[in-house]
Formats: structure tokens, C-alpha cells, sequence
């Protein structure tokens, strides 16, 4: 019998990490080595004990506010130069690319050195100023609040018919609205009103209020208190902590 | 590299979780893959998508080290700063979900900060040479770093699962 591989020897043969001569040795092994077929089984079972208990640690993100953040930072900021990055040997190729290139343009009549020359007169002359960062205006308007003694009271008011609303209960610790540009928003402690523009509206609720709810144009759609909950609106779907919501009327699409 | 929406859509969430998953704190972890994403950006980092993702991943990992440098141990942000908790329907899953939420933090706690990164950049799929490049060990030792970062926090996960149990019954 061949010696034992070692634990991390199996660890990437299992991960199809091995080389291959390493994979066969290894696999020749396994056929005939009962304690090693014992350490797989050790170290299968560690890989999915630590799968099954990060699940518990896996947060929700709220994508579009992101965005709009990053894109706000940038919006101000200069670029530096640019990177390349990839496979090592990618950036090797390029490296002697770009060395016989300078070696070629390097001399006199050299064809390379002429083809540079000109591609220069027209990056110099014709190229356009770097477009600027995206604007975050485009972005729906938002506003968040933290709970006021472990509550949260959101009110919408103007929604029109068709509007779409997205009450979703989140791990951060504040509530948020976001709806359409131009929307007006009026907020207290753990309150906020929002005079809506547009027909998308995403409210967030923090998993750990208490009480809460949210109000459209006078009615309670959603409710949540210590024993759960409630919804009186008209719910159109169930998403996990996501509930949609849809007024009457509008285009269906 | 300007900024592509469905480039931050796919990857902005995984760089969180990873930071999350890392520091113990959501707020840090957001703020991590924001300012990733802003260096991308800003240094015109290009190149294949997995390329860009490794890099992303790198470097969050570096501004994390560089925060965790000048900040008190991470013992005290748990205790002050309980992570968030997914959504619980009753009493009883409340606790229990608590429960697996802090274990799994503990037990990533109990492990040695390298074998940490390494564990959890597996879990988010990366390769092992892409693993050796973003934490800076030889490709040929990530499998026994691995293979003992899993050990050991299966370990601690099912020492705190039966601690709790015992505790139960009581």
C-alpha cells in the first residue's frame, strides 16, 4: 500500500484541487485503505457542518441603496491608473507584448514606432473627457429612521392606482422608505411620511421593532407585532420577509 | 473599469456576507465592500470577471486587516454589538435562531485569523490558487490550511451545540 496522504493532500483531492499524478495516487489509495476512506468521511462531514452553520450568517443586502452610496462616493472622486488583473500568465503575456512593442518602437523607421506615433496624435486629439460617474439622482429617493421605544410607523400617502409596494423586513437596524424621484418625505422619531412620486415604493422594516406598521393613503397594509404579521392590504405576493403589495388599477404590466 | 450595475448586483452581496461573516458587524462589512468597490472603480481595476472578483475579495480583506489593526479585539464588538438576526416567527425560534447565529460567529472566532479567510473564501467559491492569492500563502499548503480551519470549526460548533443542550436539559 502507497504511504497515507496527508489531511490536506485529501482536503483537495476531495475539492478536485489536486494535481492530477496526485489525484491518481491518491485515488489508487482510497481503493484499498479503509482508514483513509474513514478521514474522507471526517473531513466531508466537517465541510458540510460548516456550510449548514454559516447559513445562519448570511445577511440581506440592500443592492439599489448600495449602488446609490457607491455611486455617490464616486461621483466626486478621480481615478488613479488602471490595473490589470487576472491570471498570472495573461499579465505575463501582455508584460513582453508591451516590452517588444517598446523595443520595437524604440527604433528609427520601425513600422511599430510610426503605428504608435499616429495612435497617439488621435488619443491626444480626438479622445473624449472620461465620462462622469453616474448621476445618483437617478436613483429613488429614500429616507430612514430608527425606531422610536421599539416602533416604526410609515405612511404613504398619494400612491395612485397600479403603485407597487415592496415591504420588506430587514436585519438593519432602521426602517427606510424609497420611492421615486421627487418623492417628499416628512420623518420623526420612528415615523416617516412620504408624499410618493412614481409607482415603485420599497419599504424596509427592522426584524427586531416591535411595532410597526404601514399606512397607504389612509389604509393598513402591513402590521407587525410581537405575535407576528398582519397583513390587511392587498397583498400580491410573498417573497420570504418580502411582501408585495399592489393598489388596485393602473397598468398591469 | 466603469461601474457596472449587474457587475455590483452579482458581487456586492457575496462581499458583504464575506465581511459580515469576517468582522461580526454588518454596518463594517457593508462599508467594506462599498469602499472595495469605490478602489475598483477608482483605480480602473480590469480584467476577466474572476479576476476582478478575486481582486474585490483582496481587497476588502485588506481594508478589513487595516480597520482590525486599530481596533479593540473583537470579543468586546460581539458583546456590544449583537449580530443581526434573521427573522423569527416565535419565542422558541427566536432563541434557537440566536443560538446557531452566535455559535457560528463563535466558532469562527475561535479560529486563527488566517485559517478564518481561507475558510470563508472557500465558501464562497473561490479556488485554491485564487484562495493562495488573496490571502498570500503557496497554492500547494491551502488544502492543509483548509482541511484544519473545517476541522476545527466543526469542532467548536458542535462543543457550543451540545453545551447548550446540556444546559436545556437542565
Amino acid at each position: 500500500m502507497t504511504t497515507h496522504p496527508a489531511n490536506g493532500e485529501l482536503r483537495a483531492y476531495l475539492d478536485g484541487e489536486a494535481g492530477s499524478e496526485d489525484a491518481r495516487r491518491i485515488g489508487r489509495h482510497m481503493e484499498e485503505c479503509a482508514p483513509c476512506g474513514v478521514r474522507v468521511s471526517e473531513l466531508r462531514s466537517a465541510e458540510a457542518d460548516v456550510s449548514r452553520a454559516l447559513v445562519a450568517l448570511d445577511p440581506a443586502v440592500d443592492i439599489p441603496a448600495a449602488r446609490a452610496r457607491v455611486r455617490r462616493r464616486l461621483a466626486g472622486a478621480g481615478r488613479g491608473t488602471r490595473r490589470l488583473v487576472g491570471s498570472p500568465l495573461a499579465r505575463a503575456a501582455l508584460l513582453v507584448l508591451a516590452l517588444a512593442g517598446g523595443a520595437a518602437a524604440a527604433i528609427p523607421g520601425s513600422p511599430v514606432r510610426a503605428w504608435l506615433g499616429a495612435a497617439w496624435e488621435r488619443i491626444a486629439g480626438d479622445s473624449p473627457a472620461p465620462a462622469p460617474a453616474p448621476d445618483a439622482q437617478e436613483e429613488p429617493a429614500g429616507v430612514r429612521v430608527e425606531p422610536a421605544a421599539g416602533a416604526v410607523r410609515i405612511v404613504l400617502l398619494g400612491a395612485g392606482p397600479g403603485t407597487r409596494i415592496r415591504v420588506r423586513v430587514v436585519e438593519s437596524p432602521g426602517a427606510a422608505v424609497f420611492a421615486g424621484p421627487g418623492t417628499r418625505f416628512r420623518s420623526g422619531p420612528g415615523s416617516v411620511e412620504a408624499r410618493l412620486q412614481g409607482d415603485e415604493v420599497r419599504v424596509e422594516i427592522p426584524r427586531d421593532a416591535l411595532r410597526a406598521t404601514v399606512t397607504v393613503n389612509g389604509s393598513v397594509f402591513f402590521r407587525k407585532t410581537a405575535e407576528g404579521v398582519e397583513l390587511p392590504g392587498p397583498v400580491q405576493d410573498t417573497v420570504e420577509s418580502e411582501f408585495r403589495f399592489r393598489l388596485p388599477g393602473g397598468d398591469p404590466g | 473599469m466603469s461601474f457596472d450595475d449587474a457587475l455590483f448586483d452579482r458581487l456586492y452581496p457575496r462581499l458583504v456576507r464575506y465581511g459580515w461573516r469576517l468582522t461580526g458587524d454588518r454596518d463594517e462589512a457593508e462599508d467594506v465592500a462599498q469602499e472595495a468597490f469605490v478602489r475598483m472603480v477608482q483605480r480602473d481595476v480590469t480584467g476577466s470577471e474572476d479576476g476582478v472578483r478575486v481582486w474585490l475579495f483582496r481587497t476588502a480583506l485588506n481594508v478589513v486587516r487595516d480597520r482590525a489593526r486599530v481596533r479593540s479585539n473583537r470579543e468586546r464588538l460581539l458583546e456590544e454589538n449583537p449580530p443581526d438576526l434573521p427573522a423569527p416567527d416565535t419565542p422558541e425560534e427566536v432563541t434557537e435562531r440566536r443560538g446557531d447565529l452566535v455559535r457560528a460567529r463563535r466558532a469562527l472566532e475561535a479560529l486563527d485569523p488566517r485559517d478564518r479567510e481561507i475558510l470563508l473564501l472557500r465558501q464562497e467559491g473561490f479556488k485554491y490558487r485564487e484562495i493562495a492569492e488573496a490571502v498570500e500563502v503557496a497554492a500547494s499548503s491551502v488544502g492543509t490550511l483548509l482541511a484544519r480551519a473545517q476541522r476545527r470549526f466543526a469542532e467548536t460548533y458542535r462543543r457550543l451545540e451540545d453545551g447548550d443542550d446540556a444546559s436545556r436539559e437542565r
